[in-house]
């Protein structure tokens, strides 16, 4: 069920007789709105509180409690800046290429499967959808950092599309076993599947477990995920110490503050994409959330899915919160790499990498009929 | 006139204009970035016909992948902004009649097709019958796709080295040793 | 499944307008106040030198191009790969036509890339040594 069908349910218990066109443009406004923009604008205050654990200090703590109004403040101080645009930029460029960049993040927040009832659009090509949107983001660096009419911006503005280009083919590859395991494209297909093995379910418990090759391959999708999204330890096309702010010096106030929202909604997205197919989303372990029946209903509306969803959605987040912990974790440890180690890293060990792990993939899914490793073992003790 | 009809109407005239000034806007860099108007188009109009699995991929392909080799080929061109081409009217009339003999061939091609299942309410995804076509009866097809791609590729490498020679290499180690 | 693309392409769109939105409507609320050191580029506070479009080598370019081979690939590995699992239930001998189909196809670019390896093509940064050593390959597999 997506959202725009719950959300139909629930125009059939109030009565009213809306489109479905507006329902859609809701669920966008929804999940955009206020799950992705809010989010990553917190995000912005959690790198900050994270920074400073890591680097043994407070961080901010002045604006409201716990410094937790910062990225508030911060929004409301980029919104008032004076927006100066240097005289020789190319101001249609300049102004289309954070639209960009903003539609190739906040788009494919359309197929995430927040739970087994919401999902912004259960799309057949969930993934590669994804996938075509995040070709988008190259494409606003790019012509962002051209517009701008300065030289640091333009190298920064090419390296990044030169490493956001190249790392989408190990992303590309990992994604690809996923489907070689799975049969399928959809979000909420390939996390239904990761359901705890039971005697006569589909479930194989989560992507990541299910053979060595997936393993491995859900650290080479965390890498390439990092690259794409230009975060250390491949931060180069903003490297602050060498090209002043990279891609970016040129935009100011707001116009930084959509990149850098950009930026965060990228994170979010590659790990919400990361938990759905590879650390089973909205699964837990041991229990199938779907199973739980509270036996409220309203009129004829039964409740029970409502309660399923809000449990769901909670372990969802809670895997997309621990994989952004990573990230930001990794930012604040690890130094950056240079532009040649970059490209050799993906070039040539994450490609090669992820080719023999494709094939690895594929002969144990023949091998063993699609079976997990948790499966096997289960038919070995004869649980099933 | 559906939303549908609205949407494929939009994407005509957007795919039209991009192209429009793709071929004849005087700065070549604008026209590079035009094309990204009508390839969504083209991807678009994909959707609304039903063919999920050929829009994502002509993004991923084309918006992806073939625009950003091209604007990599514009920005790289030296001094791109001064390349005056071909001036007056020599300008326009091979272009011309290229395109009318394109254009006749897909009239042709669009008119005589069979468009009675487009207005269908209701699509089924193409993702899986592409993959069974692709390895059934376009089996062949699809492994000479890959040698055409291989070629490309080496084709590509191999006109983008710098054309060095080989006592150049030693000179320049021997000198290196030296220091 | 047109519902579903309309669903997709609403966010999308609303994705897309609203950076000109947030800036339009920040238009009424900032300052402006253009002076002429705020509009000049910014090169770490000196003036800046020379045109902003430099020279690029031509490796970001090959880059791209191979990019762009190993790109449709993907793409088109993804719906042969996608009906492996069917494939599979269906028989042993239509699973290996897939499996063989598919890896082939994944082989013939990975011997590209084993030739461009060889052939220092990949490299980001070449040194004297290693490019004598490429170019001896070159000529090696030129023949």
């Amino acid at each position: 069920m997506s959202l725009a069908e719950f959300l139909s349910g629930l125009n059939q218990l109030l009565g009213t007789g809306i489109p479905m066109a507006i329902f859609s443009v809701l669920s966008a406004v929804i999940v955009i709105l206020l799950f992705a923009m809010p989010v990553g604008g917190f995000c912005t205050y959690l790198e900050r509180k994270v920074a400073a654990d890591f680097q043994e200090r407070i961080g901010p703590n002045r604006v409201g409690p716990l410094g937790l109004l910062q990225f508030f403040a911060d929004g409301i101080k980029m919104f008032l800046k004076e927006d100066s645009i240097s005289k020789n930029a190319d101001r249609w460029i300049y102004n289309f290429a954070p639209s960009l960049v903003l539609a190739g993040s906040f788009g494919a927040f359309a197929v995430i499967p927040f739970s087994a009832y919401i999902i912004g659009t259960d799309l057949d090509i969930g993934v590669f959808y994804a996938m075509a949107l995040g070709s988008l983001v190259s494409l606003g660096v790019l012509l962002g950092a051209w517009s701008s009419d300065n030289k640091w911006s333009l190298i920064g503005g090419m390296r990044g599309a030169a490493q956001i280009v190249s790392y989408e083919i190990p992303l590309g590859l990992a994604v690809l076993s996923v489907i070689t395991i799975s049969g399928s494209m959809s979000m909420h297909q390939l996390v239904a599947q990761q359901a705890w093995p039971s005697p006569g379910g589909v479930g194989h418990f989560w992507n990541v477990f299910h053979n060595p090759f997936m393993f491995v391959n859900f650290f080479i999708y965390f890498t390439a995920a990092l690259a794409e999204c230009n975060r250390t330890p491949f931060d180069l096309p903003e490297a602050e110490s060498e090209l002043v702010s990279g891609f970016n010096t040129e935009f100011s106030g707001m116009r930084f503050g959509l990149y850098a929202l950009s930026e965060f909604a990228d994170v979010i997205l590659f790990a919400c994409i990361a938990s759905a197919i590879f650390l089973g989303g909205w699964h837990v372990p041991f229990f199938d959330l779907q199973s739980l029946n509270i036996g409220l209903s309203v009129g004829e509306l039964d409740l029970s899915p409502l309660v399923q969803s809000v449990l769901m959605i909670g372990v969802f987040l809670f895997k997309v919160a621990v994989l952004v912990f990573v990230v930001m974790w990794l930012r604040w440890t690890l130094p950056r790499l240079r532009v040649d180690q970059l490209m050799n890293l993906c070039w040539k060990y994450l490609i090669p990498i992820s080719f023999f792990n494709l094939i690895g993939a594929a002969v144990w899914t023949w091998a063993f009929e699609g079976r997990s490793i948790l499966q096997l073992l289960g038919q070995v003790l004869g649980v099933y | 006139m559906t939303l549908v009809d609205l949407f494929v109407a939009f994407c005509f005239v957007l795919g039209a204009v991009a192209a429009f000034f793709t071929a004849f806007h005087p700065n070549i860099l604008y026209g590079a970035i035009s094309l990204i108007g009508s390839l969504v188009a083209v991807a678009g109009i994909y959707g609304a016909l039903g063919a999920d699995f050929l829009a994502a991929a002509q993004l991923i392909i084309y918006v992806g992948g073939i625009l950003i080799v091209i604007l990599f080929a514009v920005m790289m061109s030296e001094d791109i902004y001064k390349r005056r081409f071909f001036e007056g009217a020599r300008k326009y009339i091979f272009p011309a009649i290229a395109a009318g003999v394109i254009f006749a061939g897909l009239a042709r091609i669009t008119l005589g097709a069979d468009w009675s299942d487009v207005t269908k309410p209701d699509f089924e995804p193409t993702a899986r019958a592409m993959g069974w076509a692709l390895v059934g009866p376009y089996a062949l097809v699809f492994q000479y796709v890959v040698v055409v791609l291989l070629s490309g590729l080496i084709g590509a490498v191999i006109i983008a080295r710098p054309a060095v020679k080989m006592k150049q290499l030693d000179e320049e180690i021997t000198k290196s040793g030296e220091e | 499944m047109l519902q579903e693309f309309g669903n997709a392409l609403s966010f999308v769109v609303l994705a897309a307008i609203l950076p000109p939105v947030i800036l339009f409507i920040g238009k009424f609320f900032r300052p402006s106040f253009p002076h002429e050191g705020k509009l000049t580029t910014y090169e770490c506070g000196e003036l800046p030198e020379g045109s902003a479009y430099v020279m690029f080598n031509n490796r970001f370019y090959l880059v791209a191009i191979v990019f762009l081979v190993f790109d449709v690939e993907i793409a088109l590995l993804f719906p042969v790969l996608l009906l492996f699992r069917e494939a599979i239930d269906i028989g042993g001998s239509v699973a290996f036509q897939v499996f063989a189909l598919a890896f082939a196809f994944l082989g013939v670019l990975f011997v590209g890339l084993v030739y461009e390896w060889k052939t220092g093509d990949i490299d980001w940064v070449r040194d004297a040594a290693d490019r004598r050593q490429h170019l001896e390959s070159q000529e090696k597999a030129a023949l």
